[in-house]
Parts: structure tokens; sequence; C-alpha cells
């Protein structure tokens, strides 16, 4: 059986930094397919409409990049909405923020977070993100 | 304030002494007035008591007549009664003006006819009694000097009640007058007390009212306080958040530009990308020197403080930066052991970390960098610019010495300022505030810090901690 694209959603705001990290996952030549949603409300449309008779779960994101900063929802809002449905709490979540406190680090774990990861000032270093994303959601963790 | 307080004090002492005053003054008078009124009493009993002794005497007038007229006993009673009566009435009248020598004598002469007109009276009597054949006229003559008698002591009597009668209007004045002082210095004193009382109330009231207006002036300062730091922690936030990142993407772009097009780009323009991203890192790391200047000042409840070995602190922050002691050939000496320290655990290795930094930043480039760090305790007096409260406290005393570039004498007492880049130089790399952070550090730890500097010799900066 062939092995099905591996799909990331992100969420996040910011035009560049989508624009950055989608030009990051060219870079490292990951084998995924890149969606995005600008905010909170939008990846809910987002997951519905993939959810809808006809498509399948299938469809469904394998794993969702979180920015916290964002206007209507932040991003815990949207974390707990997530891990509260049954329908989409199963899909980890990695948080992708500029923050480094240590409290909304234990924040976004508490409220069901599979990782947090500080947005690096570097492009060098955004592209080694992306390359252990892939490695370690792709090859290492199995996925369905 | 002092003023009005003084003033209510000074008022309140003198009401006091008004009041003693006024009080010592109203006795004294009441005193005089008192006895006044007994001497006017006495007076008043003397006259009482020869109107009785005169009316005793006509008694005795009555009786001898009536019976002499009637040969009826009964008439005769009278007479008999102020015959006892009467001694005992004179010894009281004798008693009473004991204090008069005049009277006294006129007391005398008193008892002396009245001993003569009963005399008379009894003789007149017997007379009567007597067969009036034998001497129709004794009787008369008998009752004659009676009656002169009465008459005599009528006079004396008179002049007896006279004189007295002449002292009361002197008297009476005298009560009257008494009487009129006592009321004047109630009047007096209660007007006085009064308007000291009405003074010193209203001020009171005055000193109240400022004080309550002073007081919620506070509370309003405080809420606006609050509220400003309310403001200050969400600048804080806006500063990290919002104004890093447009920094941080800034950085990105530029390390993309130069990976990207690495091969294509002229050297000038490489030049340039290299200085825009140079601009934007040290503008990041000036708005985090800026966040965590901002952060000392909220996380500085002394409640938290704990005691600390220095010793490891410094071990810790020697050992972060091994690197670079490496890389400039230093030597550091650690007196061992350092003493303990309470306070902020994060703070001091701050601190530290701030000190090292800016000795390895100003070592001279061509001389080995020594670095020195011993203890010692002070006495409040001997810390340059200490207040005076702290003068008799004694201080554990850190050194922190480097054989660096030091600091000209121009510049020393603005190095713990905010932004105060003295070395312009570009190579060197800082932000300007480190030193106000460390400054920021020890105030925070009840401390002060001071710095001992010669031109090209080197830098001591002295962190006194409140033992």
């Amino acid at each position: 059986m062939p092995k099905k694209t591996f799909r990331i959603l992100l969420v996040d705001d910011d035009p560049d930094d989508r624009y950055l990290l989608q030009t990051a996952f060219e870079e490292s030549a990951t084998p995924c397919q890149l969606d995005y949603v600008e905010d909170g409300d939008e990846i809910f449309d987002y997951l519905d409409k993939h959810l809808q008779p006809g498509s399948n779960a299938e469809q469904l994101p394998d794993l969702i990049l979180l920015d916290l900063n964002m206007p209507k929802k932040n991003g815990w809002q949207v974390l707990n909405e997530l891990k509260q449905s049954p329908f989409f709490r199963h899909i980890p979540v990695v948080i992708l923020t500029t923050s480094k406190s240590p409290e909304h680090v234990r924040k976004s774990y508490h409220l069901g977070a599979s990782s947090f990861i500080s947005k690096p000032s570097s492009f060098s270093n955004l592209v080694e993100v992306t390359k252990i994303l892939g490695k370690y959601w792709i090859d290492v963790v199995t996925f369905v | 304030m002092r003023s009005s307080i003084v003033y209510l004090f000074v008022g309140f002492f003198v009401s006091i002494l008004l009041l003693i005053g006024v009080g010592i003054y109203w006795y004294s008078t009441f005193l005089n007035w008192k006895k006044a009124n007994q001497v006017l009493e006495h007076n008043f009993e003397i006259l009482q008591q020869t109107e009785d002794v005169l009316s005793l005497l006509k008694d005795i007038e009555a009786g001898e007549r009536g019976y002499i007229i009637t040969r009826d006993w009964s008439f005769f009673e009278p007479f008999q009664l102020a015959r006892i009566e009467l001694p005992k009435q004179l010894d009281h009248l004798d008693a009473l003006m004991a204090d008069t020598k005049t009277q006294q004598n006129r007391m005398n002469k008193l008892r002396l006819l009245v001993q003569k007109r009963i005399y008379y009276a009894r003789k007149a009597v017997n007379a009567a009694l007597a067969d009036p054949q034998v001497d129709p006229h004794l009787k008369v003559i008998y009752m004659r000097k009676g009656k002169e008698t009465m008459d005599s002591m009528r006079l004396h009597v008179h002049e007896l009640k006279h004189t007295e009668l002449a002292k009361r209007p002197s008297l009476s004045l005298h009560k009257v007058r008494f009487a009129l002082q006592s009321t004047i210095a109630l009047v007096l004193s209660f007007g006085l007390s009064l308007a000291l009382f009405i003074g010193t109330f209203y001020k009171m009231v005055q000193e109240l009212f400022r004080r309550i207006k002073t007081e919620r002036q506070l509370e309003r300062n405080l809420t606006a306080l609050e509220q400003s730091n309310q403001h200050l922690d969400a600048f804080n936030y806006v500063t990290v958040h919002h104004l890093q990142e447009p920094l941080r993407k800034l950085n990105i772009f530029c390390d993309r530009l130069q990976q990207k097009y690495h091969d294509e780009l002229p050297a000038d323009v490489q030049f340039l990308v290299q200085k825009l991203n140079g601009s934007a890192v040290e503008m990041r790391e000036l708005i985090q020197d800026l966040t965590t200047y901002t952060a000392l000042g909220k996380q500085s409840d002394p409640q938290e403080h704990v005691e600390l070995e220095l010793e490891s602190i410094v071990d810790a922050v020697v050992e972060e930066y091994a690197e670079e002691i490496a890389e400039k050939n230093a030597y550091l000496d650690v007196e061992h052991p350092l003493p303990s320290i309470i306070g902020n655990p994060e703070q001091l290795r701050l601190l530290f970390t701030h000190l090292l930094a800016n000795s390895l930043k100003f070592s001279k480039p061509d001389v080995p960098l020594q670095i020195h760090i011993t203890s010692a305790v002070a006495s409040g007096r001997a810390i340059p610019g200490v207040i005076e409260r702290d003068h008799d406290r004694s201080f554990k005393q850190i050194n922190f010495s480097d054989n660096g570039i030091g600091i000209d004498k121009k510049y020393m007492h603005v190095i713990f300022e905010l932004f105060q880049r003295l070395n312009k130089d570009k190579q060197i790399p800082g932000t300007g505030v480190g030193l106000t952070i460390c400054k920021k550090i020890i105030l925070n730890h009840d401390g002060y810090i001071a710095v001992r500097s010669e031109p090209n010799q080197g830098t001591t900066f002295m962190l006194f901690f409140p033992l």
C-alpha cells in the first residue's frame, strides 16, 4: 500500500512567518503537504470542511503547527477547543511561537500540546526545525 | 503640618493653665465670700440676741408693773421667767461679742444695770406687798428708779445694736463684692475656655480634614501607580512580542538573502546586508536587556530571598563563560570560600554575569585579563553614597576587580545610568544597560554598588550586601 501524504496544517496570522515556514519546508525537502489558515476561526472551518460527508477523516491534517499570539482566538483557546473536540483531539499539536516563557510552555503542555518550539531567528535554524519536524513526525512516529 | 500640631499643643497647654489659674482664683474668692457670709450671719445673730435680751428686760418691767397694779400673780409670771432666762441670754450675747472690746465693756455695764433693774423691781414689788400705810411713796420711788435703770438699759442696748448695725452695710458690700468677683471670674474663665476650645477644635478639625485629603490623594496616587504598573507590564509584553518580531524576521530575511544569493551578490551588497543584520541583532539585544531591566523592578519581593552560596553562583557564571575566558586567556582568582548571601538566585546570577561580561568586554587587547573576586566586612559609614539610616549597619563586601581598560574619571558618575555606553568603539558589543541592571539588582537586595577605577589600570566594582 502506497504511503499517504503527510498533511501539516499551519495556523499563523503572520504572512511573513507563513512564507518563511513554507520556504523552509521546501528547502528541507520534507515530504509533506502544507496547508495554512490565518486565525482561530478559520482552522475550525477548515477542519469542518474536511469532515464533510463524502470526504473522509483521512483528509484531516496529521499535524497542526499552532502560533500562540493571534487575533480573535489566541493559540491556547484554539488548542483547548481542539482537545475538547471528539473529532480533532487525536491530531498532535506543536506550538510554534516567539515566546520562550516557561509559563507559556507549561500552559501549552497542560492544555495538551505535543511539543513547544520557539521560532528561530535565523533562516538556517528554521530549516533545521522543519527537518527535525519531518524526521520526527513522518519517519519516527507512526501516523495513520 | 508641624506648626498646626505646635499650635494645638500650645492651645491645650494654655487652656489647661488658664483653667487651673481661674480655678485657684475662683476658690480663693469663694473662701472670702464664705468668710464674709459667716461674719454677716454672726452680726445678724448678735442683733437677734440683743432683741431677745431687750424683750426679756421688757418682760421684767411689764411683770413688775402688772403685778403692782393688779396684785394678780399671773401678771408676775413674765418677771419670774425673765429673771431665770436673762443670765443665760446675757451669757450668750457676751459670748457672741467676745471679740470686741467696746461691746464687752457695754455688756459689763448692761449686766450691772440688769441686776440693778431686778433689784429695783423686787423692792417695788415688796413695797407694794407691804402695808401701803407704811410708806405709800416707797413703791413709786422704786418703780421710778427701776424705770430710770430701764431707760439707761435701753440706751445701752440701743448703742450696742447701733454699733452692730453700723457694721452691716460694709459687710454686705464685702459679700456682694466677693460674689461679683467670683461671677466675673466664672464668666471670664468660661468665655476664655470656650474661645480656646473652639479655636483648638477648629484647628483639629482643619488638621483632620487636611489629613483625610492627603490620605485620599495618597490612595488616588496608589491607584494611579498600580495602573501605571499595569501599563508598564502591558508595555513590556508589547516590547517582547511585537517589537522583537519584525527584527527577528529582518534577521531571517537577511539570512535567507545571504544564503540563497551568496554567489550572485556583489561584495558591497553583501556588506550592506551584513550591516542590516547587525543592526537588527543589536536592536533585539537592546530590547531584551530593557525587558530584563523592567522585569527586575517587579521581581523585588524580599520574601522570596533565600540563603545562597555565592561561590556556586560565581562558579556557574564562570562555567557559562568558559569559552570566552579561554579565548581571552583570562585568569580568574576567586577567594575561597566566598560568603553566603540572602537573595534572589536568578538576579545574583545575572549580576555576576554582567560583571564578568563587562570585564571580558573591556579587557586590554595586549595584556591577559586578570579578575580577582574577594570579600570583606564593611561598616555602613565606609560606603560611598550611603544613606544615614545605614551608617551603623554592617555589610558583606564583595570586590570584583580586573586589569582592564578602566573608566575615565569624568564618566564615573554616569556608568550606572541607562544607555550610557561610554565606549563608542563598535568593536566592543553592548547595549549600555548591563551596569544599570547590576545597580537595580543591588538595590533589590537593599545593598550598594560602588566603583573604583584607574584608566588603563583596571576597575574594581564593590558590592555591599547587608549582613
